[in-house]
C-alpha cells in the first residue's frame, strides 16, 4: 500500500527496506524500484519479538553508509514510517526525502516559486568558485496551464494521458529552460535571495549523460556566506560603476575580494623555529654576499628582504657571534672573488 | 545560548624578566649549508636561543595560525613582563596581525640580565592580563548594543596563557592565587563601567619552559578548576623544538583545529649541491596544514579516521588525516559539490615544500585531494582552492547523492521549445552581472543597498521580455536595439531621448522604404502576414516595451509620445490632444524636429475623416494579428476590467518576464503602501490617465486593455 503511494507520486525518492526483531537485516538498499521493494516484504517471514531500538541503530549504520553526513537536513528530515503489520514484526521503511521534501522544487517561475526567491544578479562560475553550500534542490520547471497541470508530472495511472500532456507541456515556454540554458552556455550562476541574509545560487549542471538540470544551491544563511564575494547586501549593478569592472572584453573580474591582511603564506614572515629556517635565510645572505662586489643592488634587496624579518628576530639573540661571524664571513667572500 | 566563547580574546603573557635571558641549550648550526666554500674560510659557529627567543618565536608562531585561520573575531592581546607590565597591542581588529606584534617585540628587546631580579616578576603580567580580559572588544561591543534587551546573552569569557620559567610547584600555585584573587578585584571595579565587563570565565595556560638538559621543577597538570571563574592547567615543556610543539598542540586545541598532510606533491628540486651544479629533479613531498577539524567532520563520523592515515594524540605523535594530491587538470572551470570550506595554516610556513604549494595555488590553481578508503578504495574528499590570496580547504561530497539520475530538463515543462533567445538572455545576464561596492559611511542616507539596485534594474530590465524569438519582433530587430536599450535605464538623459527618438525615425524611415522585417512566420500558414502588417505588429510590441517603462520618468513618457507620434497609424483621438497639450505647456524639444512636425500635421488633417472608422478597423486587425502569432494572448476583453488585477494573468499561455515581475511588484506594493487609486483600476499596472476625456468621449479602454504582454 505505502510502496504503491510512493511509487505513484515520489518516484524519485529512495527507499529501503529493513526488517527487524532482536535482531535487524538490510533486506534492500536503498533504491527506486518499488517492484524490489514489494517482492521483498511479500517474501518477510516472522521473526521473534520487537526490538526497536537495534533497528533505529542498524538504520542509521545503513543511512551513514550510503549517504554519509554531509548534509545536515538529510538527517532532520528522515522520515521514519513504522507500520504495523503483525504483533510481533515491524517493517521498517527509511525513505531519504529528497533532502527535504521539498527537494523538487516546483519551480513554476523563479519569481513566485518560492514566496520570497528573488534573483539578485549574475555571477560568473570562476568568480563563485565552489561555494560551499547547505544543501543542494533540483528545481523541475512545472506547466503554466492549468490542463496541463491537472495531470502534472508524478501520475502515473493513466500513462497515455500523461505523455500527451507532458508533450503538450514540453511546448509551452518556461523560463527555467531559457534561465537554465543562458547560464550553461555563459558559464555563470545566478545569485538568488531567499530570505533576509540568506542566499543560494542558481546554476546549470550536467551529468555524464549528457543530461542538463537547473540546480539551485543554498549557502548558509549569513550577510557574507562567502568571504570572497563580500557581503551581499554590497553587491550592486555593473551600470552603476563608474568603469566596467568586468572591463570591455571581459579580461578581468572585480572578484575575489583581497582580504585587508594578507595571510602568513602570502607575505615573507620570518620563522626561525626550525633550525632550516634560519639556515636558509643566513644562507640566502652568504650566497648574495659572495657575488660581491658585481651584485651590489641584488645583495642589497636581498638584505633589505631579509634584515626586515631579522631585525625584529635577531635581537631576541644571547649571542651576537652569529652575526659577527656573517660579516667575517662576508668580507673573507668579497675578498675570496676578488 | 551565551555569545563570544572562551577563544573570543586570548591574552598573552611572555615573561621578560633576566632569568629569561639564559640559554635554551638547543644549539643551531649554521654552517650546513656553507660546506661546499673554498678553503680558508673561517666555519660559522652555532647558534642557540634564550628562553625568551623561544618563547617569543613559539608565541607568535600561535598567533600566526591563529590569524590565518580565523583572520577575525578571535583576538590577541600581548603582555610583556618584567618590573612592569608592556601591553603590545590591543584587543581592536586592526591591532591584530603578526607584523605589528613583530614590531613592537622588537621595541621591546631582548631581556637585560643587569637587571634587578627582586623588582621583576610574571605577575605584573597576569594582572594586566586579567584587566585586559575585562575590557569589552569591539564585537562584544556591538552585540550589546544590537541586543539591546537581551544583552546579557554577550558573555565575557577569555584565556590566558602565560610563557614563564617557574620555580617550583608552590610557585605555580601562587601565580593562580593570584590570577583568581586579581579577577575577583577586577570584576567589582567591572560591574560599574561601561567599558568594562565582568570576567564570567578565564582559562589559565601556564607554560613553564625550562632550557635543555634539566630537570624541570615544576610537574605537568591538567586542567582544574581553582574557582568557577578560574581554571588552571599547568605544561611543563623544554625550551626549542619541544615548546614549539607544545603550542602549535594548544593553538588546535583551543581553536578546534585538525591537521591534514597532503602527500605525494610533486616537486622540482633545485638541487645545490656545488655552487655550480644544478640538477633539476622530481621528488615527492608532503606538507601539513591546519585548519578547522570541521573539515574532517566526514571522517570523524564515519569512522575513516584511522585508515585516513592518522595517528592518535595520546601516543605522543601528531593526530594528522593524510590526503593524496591529484595533478589538476588545466584551467577547468567547475562547480564542484563543496559542502564546506575552511581557511588553512601550513605548519611549516617557510619551508620549500609548504611555499611551492601554497604559490601554486596562490597562483589560482586548484588541487583536488584524494581520500584512501576502508574498503580500499579511493575517494576524492576535498580540493585546496584559493580566493583571494587566502587558501581554503574544501570539503567535496563523496558520498551517493540522492539527486542520482534526475530527469534533464529538456524532458520537462517547456522541454521541446526550440527557439529560446539564449543568447540574447546570456547578454542580458552579463549586463546584470555584479560587482562589490564599497560600505560608504553615510550609506544609510544614500538610500538603498546595492544589492535591492540590483534587484530593481534586473525587475526594469525584465519588465517586457519574450522568451523565444517566434514570440519577438523588436528584439529580432538591429535598428531597436539603441532605444531597447536606454528605455530601460532608471533616468534618460536628454542625449538618451534624442537617441530613442531617433531610432524610431529610423523605423518610420524603413517603414517608408517597406524594409521587410523578421517577423515569425512560425505556425501561421502561407508567408504570413503582409508587409503593413508587420509593421503593426512591431509597432504594438514596441509601444508595449516602452509603455511598461513610461512611468519612470517624464523622458521616459516622451518616448511614447514620440512612437505613438511617429507609427504609421494615426493614433486615437485622446492621445493626441494629450499630446498637443503637453507641446503647449513646454516646448517640447522633440518639437524640433522637422520630420516629425511635419508627420504630426499630416495625422491632423486626416485624422479627422478617419476618426472613428479607423478605430473600427484597427480593433478588427488587432485581434487578427493575435491569430497570427501562436504565441499571443487572447483577444482582449474590450471592457474596463476592474478585476483583472485579482486574476493576474497567470493561466494566459504566452509566459513572459513582464508578466512575472508585474505580478511580483503587485504583491510587494500592496504590502507597503496603500494602492495609488489609479494603479488599482489600472491594467498591466498602466494606470489610464485623463479617463474623464475617454468617459466624455463615449470611447472604451481598449488601448489600455490591449497591452498584456
Amino acid at each position: 500500500m505505502l510502496f504503491e503511494h510512493m511509487a505513484t507520486n515520489y518516484r524519485l525518492e529512495f527507499t529501503s527496506l529493513v526488517a527487524f526483531s532482536s535482531l535487524w537485516e538490510l533486506l534492500v538498499p536503498f533504491t527506486r524500484d518499488y517492484n524490489t521493494l514489494q517482492e521483498a516484504l511479500s517474501n518477510l517471514e516472522d521473526y521473534d519479538k520487537t526490538c526497536l531500538e537495534a533497528a533505529l541503530h542498524g538504520v542509521s549504520n545503513v543511512v551513514q553508509q550510503e549517504w554519509g553526513h554531509a548534509c545536515p537536513t538529510q538527517v532532520i528530515y528522515q522520515a521514519m514510517i513504522l507500520i504495523d503489520l503483525d504483533v510481533l514484526l515491524y517493517v521498517l521503511y527509511t525513505a531519504i526525502p529528497h533532502q527535504a521534501v521539498n527537494e523538487y522544487i516546483k519551480l513554476n517561475y523563479v519569481t513566485n516559486c518560492v514566496p520570497d526567491l528573488e534573483i539578485v544578479g549574475f555571477i560568473e562560475i570562476g568568480d563563485i568558485s565552489s561555494p560551499p553550500v547547505m544543501s543542494r534542490h533540483l528545481v523541475l520547471p512545472i506547466a503554466v496551464n492549468k490542463e496541463v497541470d491537472d495531470v502534472g508530472p508524478g501520475t502515473t495511472e493513466e500513462p497515455e494521458e500523461e505523455t500527451s500532456a507532458n508533450q503538450q507541456a514540453g511546448k509551452v515556454p518556461n523560463f527555467c529552460v531559457l534561465l537554465h540554458g543562458s547560464l550553461k552556455v555563459e558559464g555563470m550562476v545566478a545569485l538568488v535571495q531567499l530570505g533576509p541574509e540568506w542566499y543560494g545560487m542558481l546554476y546549470s549542471q550536467a551529468d555524464s549523460k549528457k543530461k542538463s538540470n537547473l540546480m539551485m544551491s543554498l549557502f548558509e544563511p549569513g550577510p557574507e556566506p562567502l568571504p570572497w564575494l563580500g557581503k551581499v547586501s554590497q553587491l550592486g549593478p555593473i551600470s552603476d560603476a563608474a568603469e566596467n569592472p568586468y572591463g570591455e572584453d571581459d579580461s578581468k573580474s572585480p572578484f575575489p575580494l583581497q582580504p585587508k591582511i594578507k595571510r602568513s603564506y602570502a607575505q615573507n614572515v620570518t620563522v626561525w623555529i626550525k633550525a632550516s629556517g634560519l639556515q636558509t635565510d643566513v644562507q640566502k645572505i652568504l650566497r648574495n654576499a659572495r657575488k660581491l662586489p658585481e651584485k651590489t643592488q641584488t645583495f642589497y634587496k636581498v638584505v633589505t628582504r631579509e634584515s626586515a624579518g631579522m631585525d625584529t628576530l635577531l635581537f631576541m639573540f644571547s649571542r651576537l657571534k652569529m652575526v659577527e661571524n656573517m660579516e667575517v664571513e662576508s668580507i673573507h667572500s668579497i675578498m675570496d672573488v676578488n | 545560548m551565551k555569545m563570544f566563547s572562551v577563544s573570543h580574546k586570548t591574552a598573552f603573557v611572555v615573561d621578560h624578566c633576566p632569568y629569561m635571558a639564559e640559554s635554551s641549550r638547543q644549539q643551531v648550526e649554521c654552517d650546513v649549508l656553507t660546506k661546499s666554500r673554498g678553503q680558508g674560510m673561517i666555519p660559522l659557529a652555532p647558534v642557540s636561543k634564550s628562553l625568551w627567543t623561544c618563547a617569543v618565536e613559539c608565541s607568535m608562531e600561535y598567533c600566526r595560525i591563529l590569524y590565518d585561520v580565523y583572520p577575525l573575531k578571535k583576538l590577541i592581546n600581548y603582555i610583556v613582563s618584567d618590573s612592569e607590565f608592556h601591553i603590545l597591542n590591543s584587543w581592536r581588529q586592526e591591532d591584530q596581525s603578526t607584523h605589528e606584534l613583530m614590531s613592537a617585540l622588537a621595541a621591546v628587546g631582548p631581556p637585560n640580565p643587569q637587571e634587578d631580579p627582586e623588582c621583576c616578576s610574571v605577575l605584573h603580567g597576569l594582572v594586566a592580563a586579567v584587566e585586559s580580559l575585562c575590557k569589552i572588544t569591539e564585537y562584544q561591543h556591538e552585540a550589546r548594543t544590537t541586543l539591546m534587551d537581551t544583552a546579557d546573552r554577550v558573555a565575557n569569557r577569555g584565556r590566558i596563557i602565560c610563557l614563564t620559567n617557574a620555580k617550583s610547584d608552590t610557585h605555580v600555585r601562587m601565580l593562580e592565587d593570584c590570577v583568581q584573587e586579581t579577577i575577583l578585584e577586577q570584576n567589582k571595579m567591572a560591574a560599574g563601567s561601561d567599558r568594562l565587563m565582568p570576567i564570567q570565565q578565564c582559562e589559565l595556560v601556564l607554560v613553564h619552559i625550562f632550557p635543555q638538559g634539566e630537570d624541570t621543577l615544576v610537574s605537568d597538570r591538567p586542567k582544574k578548576e581553582v574557582s568557577s571563574l578560574l581554571t588552571s592547567e599547568v605544561h611543563s615543556v623544554r625550551a626549542g623544538r619541544h615548546l614549539a610543539t607544545k603550542l602549535n598542540i594548544l593553538v588546535q586545541q583551543h581553536f578546534d583545529l585538525a591537521s591534514t598532510t597532503i602527500t605525494n606533491i610533486p616537486m622540482k628540486v633545485r638541487l645545490l649541491s656545488s655552487e655550480e651544479q644544478h640538477a633539476n629533479t622530481s621528488a615527492n613531498y608532503d606538507v601539513e596544514l591546519l585548519h578547522h577539524r570541521d573539515a574532517h567532520l566526514e571522517f570523524f563520523k564515519s569512522g575513516d579516521l584511522h585508515m585516513a592515515g592518522s595517528t592518535s594524540r595520546d601516543s605522543g605523535l601528531k593526530e594528522t588525516v593524510t590526503l593524496k594530491w591529484c595533478t589538476p587538470r588545466t584551467n577547468s572551470v567547475e562547480l564542484h559539490y563543496c559542502t564546506g570550506a575552511y581557511r588553512i595554516s601550513p605548519t611549516d610556513v617557510n619551508s620549500r615544500p609548504s611555499s611551492c604549494l601554497t604559490n601554486f595555488l596562490l597562483n589560482g590553481r586548484s588541487v583536488l585531494l584524494e581520500q584512501p578508503r576502508k574498503s580500499g578504495s579511493k575517494v576524492i574528499s576535498h580540493m585546496l582552492s584559493s580566493h583571494g590570496g587566502e587558501i581554503f580547504l574544501h570539503v567535496l561530497n563523496s558520498t551517493r547523492s540522492t539527486l542520482e539520475d534526475p530527469p534533464s530538463i529538456s524532458e520537462g515543462c517547456g522541454g521541446r521549445v526550440t527557439d529560446y533567445r539564449i543568447t540574447d538572455f546570456g547578454e542580458f545576464m552579463r549586463e546584470n552581472r555584479l560587482t562589490p561596492v564599497p560600505e560608504s559611511p553615510d550609506a544609510e542616507a544614500s538610500g538603498k543597498p546595492p544589492a535591492e539596485k540590483a534587484k530593481a534594474q534586473l525587475e526594469r530590465y525584465t519588465r517586457y521580455w519574450p522568451m523565444i524569438i517566434s514570440q519577438t519582433t523588436i528584439f529580432n530587430m538591429q535598428a531597436v536595439v539603441p532605444l531597447a536599450n536606454l528605455i530601460v535605464k532608471e533616468s534618460l538623459s536628454e542625449e538618451d531621448l534624442l537617441t530613442c527618438q531617433k531610432t524610431v525615425y529610423n523605423l518610420v524611415d524603413m517603414e517608408r522604404k517597406n524594409d521587410p522585417l523578421p517577423i515569425s512566420t512560425v505556425g501561421s500558414r502561407g508567408k504570413g502576414p503582409k508587409r503593413d502588417e508587420q509593421y503593426r505588429i512591431m509597432w504594438n510590441e514596441l509601444e508595449t516595451l516602452v509603455k511598461t517603462h513610461v512611468a519612470g520618468s517624464e523622458r521616459h513618457q516622451r518616448v511614447l509620445d514620440c512612437i505613438i507620434a511617429c507609427r504609421s497609424k494615426p493614433p486615437e483621438e485622446e492621445e493626441r490632444k494629450k499630446r498637443g497639450r503637453k507641446r503647449e505647456d513646454k516646448e517640447d524639444k522633440a518639437e524640433k524636429n522637422i520630420n516629425k512636425d511635419s508627420e504630426d500635421k499630416s495625422w491632423q488633417e486626416s485624422e479627422r475623416l478617419k476618426g472613428a472608422v479607423e478605430r473600427v478597423k484597427e480593433e478588427q486587425r488587432e485581434s487578427e494579428v493575435i491569430k497570427d502569432s501562436p504565441d499571443s494572448p487572447e483577444p482582449l476583453n474590450k471592457k474596463p476590467r476592474l478585476e483583472e488585477i485579482q486574476l493576474p494573468e497567470k493561466a494566459k499561455g504566452p509566459v513572459s518576464l513582464l508578466t512575472m515581475w508585474t505580478n511580483r511588484i503587485t504583491v510587494a506594493n500592496s504590502r507597503k503602501h496603500q494602492e495609488f487609486a489609479g494603479r488599482i483600476s489600472s491594467v498591466n499596472n498602466k494606470a489610464e490617465l485623463y479617463q474623464h476625456l475617454k468617459d466624455e468621449n463615449g470611447m472604451d479602454l481598449h488601448e489600455n486593455g490591449k497591452a498584456t504582454r
